[in-house]
């Protein structure tokens, strides 16, 4: 789907943590979907989307809002869009979902 | 499994009744976890078999079997002059027949075609496996990144082979099962093998297989011997042999570590969670890295090192 497609009004929220099994090591995370058998490694962003933020339902503007932060200053669109592209793919592997 | 081995082993019997047993109800003798019967009636094979076998151990011919295996061989046909080479597993033709001068690896490569596809009890890794000072080495890699080679030069040298292509653990527990076999070495390989371990029992060259030419290298008897005697993990190094290149041996990531040990299990998918929660745990109680190297002697010391940096 085209990332210019998706609202900042979409809510977003994490599929059940039940489906999930993580491991954890100091150099960064694992995921096993248990649905699809599926193991995927999870960058920073993606843990803190699937573990945390999407533990309830959650706007495409309130997820950029928390990772505004950590962007380069004047980068908003890019931020936009790189959050929409993970946000599209983590949906892809069942890990989230649109409301 | 069954397991229950007599107190002799396939060195104790006489060539004769080695090549009797070969030839009719098949050789009763454990490799590992595994209860096998080998049949192999074409005399020519018997004296290195009998060699490359020489300290497994006989279990009872009526006891359980994990499987049955039986080479023989046939006329083509129509080409009724050429003699071919039939693999049967309980009964089972698993592939074609191949030209009867590969008898040898035939077999062998059988009996690994069977634990592959059979043991799904374990978690199987395409790795080697050693074990020094009580710790366990996985060598995971694809075919044709020496790592048969690394493996052999090693099993010879102060490691304890558990097995040059199957790392084999139970799911949710930290120890690699040995099964030590004959380690298949391939083209250049054979020789570099030939003039760094001259002590190594080398069997016959088969040339023009598959795999290019082939020739097996007997298991150290210690290893077999030892073969009840489980390791952890301790080290996981991902090898690769590379015309000319120099040593190079550098730590990788937990998680980088994590996907290639997965990529490199035969029945991850099918174990599903038990084996993601079982290669959990083995990257994180090892140290691991990835090794280049072209000289085999760099190589041998690079590994020794890493285990006395630890201790």
């Amino acid at each position: 789907m085209n990332p210019d497609t998706v609202s900042q009004a979409t809510l977003w929220r994490r599929r059940s943590a039940d489906e999930c099994a993580w491991a954890e090591f100091e150099d960064g995370c694992v995921l096993y979907h248990r649905p699809s058998g599926k193991t995927h490694v999870m960058n920073d962003a993606s843990v803190a989307l699937v573990s945390e933020l999407l533990s309830e339902p959650t706007s495409l503007a309130d997820i950029v809002g928390v990772f505004r932060a950590d962007a380069a200053a004047g980068r908003e669109e890019e931020l936009v869009d790189s959050m929409v592209t993970l946000l599209l793919r983590l949906e892809d592997f069942g890990l989230v979902e649109r409301m | 499994m069954a397991q229950t081995a007599t107190d002799r082993r396939v060195g104790d019997l006489t060539e004769a009744d080695f090549s009797n047993l070969l030839s009719g109800s098949g050789l009763p003798v454990r490799i590992g976890p595994f209860n096998a019967n080998i049949r192999a009636p074409i005399e020519r094979v018997h004296a290195t078999l009998f060699s490359m076998y020489a300290e497994y151990p006989l279990i009872r011919g009526d006891d359980f079997f994990s499987f049955h295996t039986h080479i023989s061989e046939r006329r083509a046909l129509p080409a009724w002059h050429r003699k071919l080479v039939r693999f049967a597993v309980d009964g089972r033709v698993p592939h074609e027949d191949l030209p009867a001068e590969q008898a040898l690896p035939v077999l062998e490569w059988g009996i690994n075609l069977v634990i592959a596809l059979r043991s799904h009890c374990f978690l199987m890794l395409h790795s080697a496996v050693l074990e020094r000072r009580g710790g366990a080495l996985l060598l995971p890699a694809a075919p044709g990144f020496g790592k048969t080679t690394l493996c052999t030069a090693l099993a010879h040298n102060n490691w304890r082979l558990l097995s040059d292509e199957f790392g084999l653990i139970r799911p949710r527990t930290r120890e690699f099962v040995p099964v030590p076999r004959p380690m298949g070495l391939k083209n250049e390989s054979i020789e570099v093998i030939r003039n760094h371990v001259p002590e190594a029992v080398i069997g016959p060259a088969v040339s023009g297989t598959r795999k290019g030419t082939v020739a097996h290298a007997k298991p150290p008897a210690a290893s077999v011997v030892n073969q009840d005697v489980l390791a952890e993990a301790r080290w996981i190094v991902f090898p690769r042999w590379e015309e000319g290149a120099g040593l190079s041996f550098e730590p990788l990531s937990k998680v980088d570590s994590f996907m290639m040990l997965a990529m490199n299990a035969f029945n991850y998918e099918l174990l599903g969670e038990a084996a993601f929660r079982t290669v959990q745990d083995i990257v994180a109680q090892s140290r691991c890295y990835r090794l280049v190297y072209s000289d085999i002697d760099e190589a041998l010391g690079c590994l020794q090192a890493m285990v006395d940096d630890d201790g």
